[in-house]
């Protein structure tokens, strides 16, 4: 595939990890901090 | 120059009263417990700690805009970090000291500060439970069997401008809190709604009061008087109209003072 | 090719050039120096909004007694102005100045996702309605209001707010998701798209600043996020995970709040550090010292960022052990904080110095944030803290700490790029002015702050008892002085935009950086080719 392509594919990968980080976070919140 | 530093004091003197009773006071008021007498002199050393660190380091830096200008001609040096040993200490003292004010000057005094901050349970000769609600104090001797609420007093008329404010405008009850001079008091805090703050300046102590929860704290207050603070924390629209009060008196008139409200079923 | 950087988006738009203006360019524009321009114009605007706000309340505090407004009001200007200068004017400013120079500092020809940026900045306007809706529909006596619960938005006092609240979470739900997106495209472009040769350690400064900020940003939006849905939920779900009756507890809400609110000052601090370093060397032409130095300690501040937020919260009834060890770890980020403040004098020092209007600004911006930092100090000694929590000298602390920085050290950045993207100079006389206007008004409204605090004067209160009152005629008065201030400053950057001595590529004499490689104004697309660095 071309370079810029490429570029894209690693950008729009790592974008997706840190998305899936942040989601992680936000759920392990709510769910840590459910009352008793 | 003698008469010219006389007057100087002097001048320095008067300043001081009158910006006092105008009304420009800038520190804390006269401590009259332990903690704020600690919290003061706390204050104080750092205040005049930062003011020279502050002056020191502007002094060095309106130096350089005036010594290092290219106005003047001044040619730019290469330096980018420390290269010798000399350099590295040179560079490395200011953190030195700084670690020492931080965790020696400040931290070790700190350190015993809060422990005596905290030790709320002690050898306390009262308790008294402390209740915010929007928007007034509740207060209550539990051995003692009292209990009256606390409201500010001061006139809709005079917080609409409509009439002169009076000396204590914001800061009068109807039932202040009433405390014996010289003995250790533990107070309870908590709250019928929302978080409220009981703050007493004079005391050094200001503790939260929170809904379903107890917190506590002690004051000893040595020296009778009146002694007026706010709540301190936001707790709606009447946040800044409920004033505590609380007047300190010599042992016999507090036993007086709690005789008449229990009989009075108060 | 010039760029045109115009206010009025329904402008028909100078299409000369291969772009053309019109709304729909900029609602569909993936380019950075485009977005970085929304995001500078949005940011001032509010500005402006969240001053107009505070203003009114200094107007109230002019004198004791209720004047101008009910408390009830009053609460919703003291809450708007907070949320709205942290989370309307000086992120979207600091997102502005990440994306136009970003990609031109490290040699790439734009950000790493470039759809996803434009998504970022258009979620923010309709946030800012969201958010402000309610107090303007409550000024036509519709609806209760906007949220009034301070910036803080403490349970349970939260609960009982009307819909303004409500409205203000999902405003916050939508902030937060434009916040994260950003971060994600600020992380990628740095990891992915610097130019070859351009190691981590080569990168300069404004993207190291940049990228710890980004990272504590992914890091505490979705906390934030969490904790005010549980608001959300408390008030109309019938949970209670604020509630101590049901078994909760509304300090957990403080935790959460301040688990991000305390890294969040430092996500406002360090695009600031990275870019003063910037300005220094450039006025200096000088070396920026320390370079290492500084990186590892906008590093450390990231890290300690996280683990000390409960100095917020002393007063509310924590256990001896706790407030020892909240109260010695927040000491320790004065040791990174050290340094940089050392290392920018450093660059300063025996350099060839010129004090343009960039240079003031950022010069203003180490005097005045180093007394901030300064009087934290105290407040971190969890015994004397409860005379100053909550009271006006807090406030004049923080207030040290934020206005130089997100105001004064974004205008020294500004400042310092405004050539590069009008290709004009700036009129240095009025720059000049400014600056002296910024510092009388600065000191005027928040050093009597410092003394009616001490005097006893808790925050958020519309009135006051009379012994506060001359303290405070004079910072409302140093109030209006810094509010018009602002509106000069927008002022010099228009006249700049339309005119001023051409400026070129290196716009400042001792200015080094990739951007200063290119013309001024910089063409709509730099670095298509990346620049090889050795």
């Amino acid at each position: 595939m071309s370079i810029e392509s490429k570029n894209d594919q690693q950008n729009a990968r790592l974008a997706l990890k840190l998305v899936a980080m942040v989601v992680v976070i936000f759920l392990i919140t709510l769910w840590k901090f459910r009352p008793v | 120059m003698r008469g010219l530093k006389k007057w100087m004091a002097g001048a320095f003197a008067a300043l001081m009263t009158q910006s006092v009773l105008a009304g420009y006071t800038w520190n804390f008021p006269e401590p009259v417990t332990p903690i704020a007498r600690e919290t003061l002199h706390v204050h104080n050393l750092f205040m005049i700690i930062i003011l020279i660190i502050f002056c020191g380091v502007l002094a060095l830096m309106l130096y350089s805009f005036w010594a290092h200008r290219k106005s003047q001609g001044h040619q730019a040096a290469g330096f980018t970090a420390p290269r010798s040993t000399k350099q590295w200490l040179f560079v490395l003292a200011p953190f030195a000291v700084l670690l020492v004010i931080d965790y020696g000057v400040f931290g070790i005094p700190a350190y015993h500060a809060v422990k005596m901050y905290e030790d709320s349970k002690s050898d306390a000769e009262l308790v008294v439970k402390v209740t915010g609600s929007q928007w007034m104090w509740q207060y209550e001797f539990p051995a003692e069997g009292v209990k009256f609420t606390s409201r500010l007093t001061t006139p809709r008329e005079q917080i609409d401008n409509k009439e002169a404010k009076g000396e204590n405008y914001l800061l009068e009850v109807d039932n202040p809190l009433v405390l014996p001079v010289g003995k250790k008091v533990r107070f309870i805090t908590t709250s019928n709604d929302v978080i409220h703050s009981w703050w007493v300046p004079a005391f050094g102590v200001k503790r939260d009061a929170v809904p379903g929860f107890l917190r506590e704290f002690w004051a000893t207050v040595e020296k009778p008087g009146t002694y007026r603070g706010q709540c301190s924390e936001l707790c709606g629209k009447e946040h800044a109209y409920m004033p505590v009060v609380v007047n300190v008196v010599p042992e016999e008139e507090f036993k007086a003072w709690i005789a008449s409200r229990q009989k009075s079923g108060t | 090719m010039a760029h045109d950087m115009t206010h009025d988006m329904a402008h028909a738009g100078h299409d000369a050039h291969h772009h053309h203006g019109g709304i729909r360019h900029w609602l569909q524009t993936t380019n950075h120096k485009d977005i970085g321009i929304m995001y500078l114009i949005f940011g001032i605007t509010m500005l402006l909004m969240g001053g107009a706000m505070i203003l009114g309340v200094r107007a109230e505090l002019f004198v004791p007694g209720l004047q101008l407004m009910q408390p009830e009001f009053f609460n919703q200007l003291i809450t708007l102005h907070g949320l709205i200068m942290v989370f309307g004017f000086a992120m979207p400013v600091a997102t502005g100045l990440a994306n136009y120079m970003l990609p031109m500092v490290i040699g790439a020809p734009d950000m790493a996702l470039p759809r996803l940026n434009n998504w970022g900045f258009w979620i923010l306007p309709p946030a800012a309605v969201m958010l402000t809706l309610p107090f303007f529909l409550g000024l036509a006596n519709i609806g209760p209001g906007a949220v009034d619960t301070g910036w803080t938005m403490y349970a349970p006092l939260s609960l009982q707010s009307g819909w303004g609240m409500d409205f203000a979470i999902f405003a916050i739900h939508m902030l937060g998701v434009s916040s994260i997106l950003g971060s994600i495209n600020v992380i990628v472009t740095i990891v992915n798209m610097r130019a070859p040769g351009m190691t981590f350690m080569k990168m300069p400064l404004f993207a190291h600043g940049f990228l710890v900020t980004a990272i504590l940003l992914i890091s505490i939006m979705p906390v934030f996020a969490g904790g005010v849905t549980m608001v959300l939920m408390d008030r109309h779900f019938d949970t209670h995970f604020f509630n101590a009756a049901g078994g909760g507890d509304p300090v957990l809400w403080q935790h959460i709040f301040w688990f991000m609110g305390h890294p969040e000052v430092y996500v406002l601090l360090l695009p600031i550090t990275g870019a003063i370093p910037h300005v220094l060397s450039a006025f200096s032409r000088k070396e920026t010292y320390g370079y290492k130095a500084q990186v590892y300690s906008m590093w450390t501040i990231g890290a300690l960022a996280f683990v000390v937020w409960a100095h917020h919260m002393f007063t509310s009834g924590m256990s001896v052990n706790a407030q020892m060890y909240f109260m010695y770890s927040t000491m320790l980020i004065s040791l990174p904080l050290a340094v940089l403040f050392f290392c920018w004098i450093a660059t300063v020092w025996r350099g060839s110095l010129s004090f343009e209007t960039p240079m003031l600004f950022a010069l203003g911006f180490i005097i005045l944030f180093g007394w901030g930092g300064l009087t934290g100090l105290v407040l971190a000694d969890a015994a004397a803290d409860p005379q100053y929590h909550n009271a006006y000298f807090m406030v004049a602390h923080f207030h040290y700490a934020l206005y130089p920085t997100t105001v004064m050290g974004s205008m020294a950045a500004i400042y310092y790029w405004l050539p590069k993207w009008t290709g004009h100079m700036l009129d240095e006389k009025l720059g000049r002015i400014h600056f002296w206007i910024v510092m009388l008004g600065v000191n005027l409204t928040f050093i009597p702050q410092f003394l009616v605090g001490l005097s006893g004067m808790p925050r958020r209160i519309p009135d006051y008892p009379l012994m506060f009152a001359e303290w405070n005629k004079l910072s409302t008065i140093g109030a209006f002085i810094l509010g018009l201030s602002h509106l000069l400053f927008i002022y010099i950057v228009l006249k700049c935009i339309r005119e001023g001595k051409k400026s070129e590529d290196r716009s400042w004499e001792g200015a080094t950086g990739l951007e200063w490689t290119v013309p001024s104004p910089a063409p709509y697309h730099t670095f298509e080719t990346q620049p090889k660095i050795d």
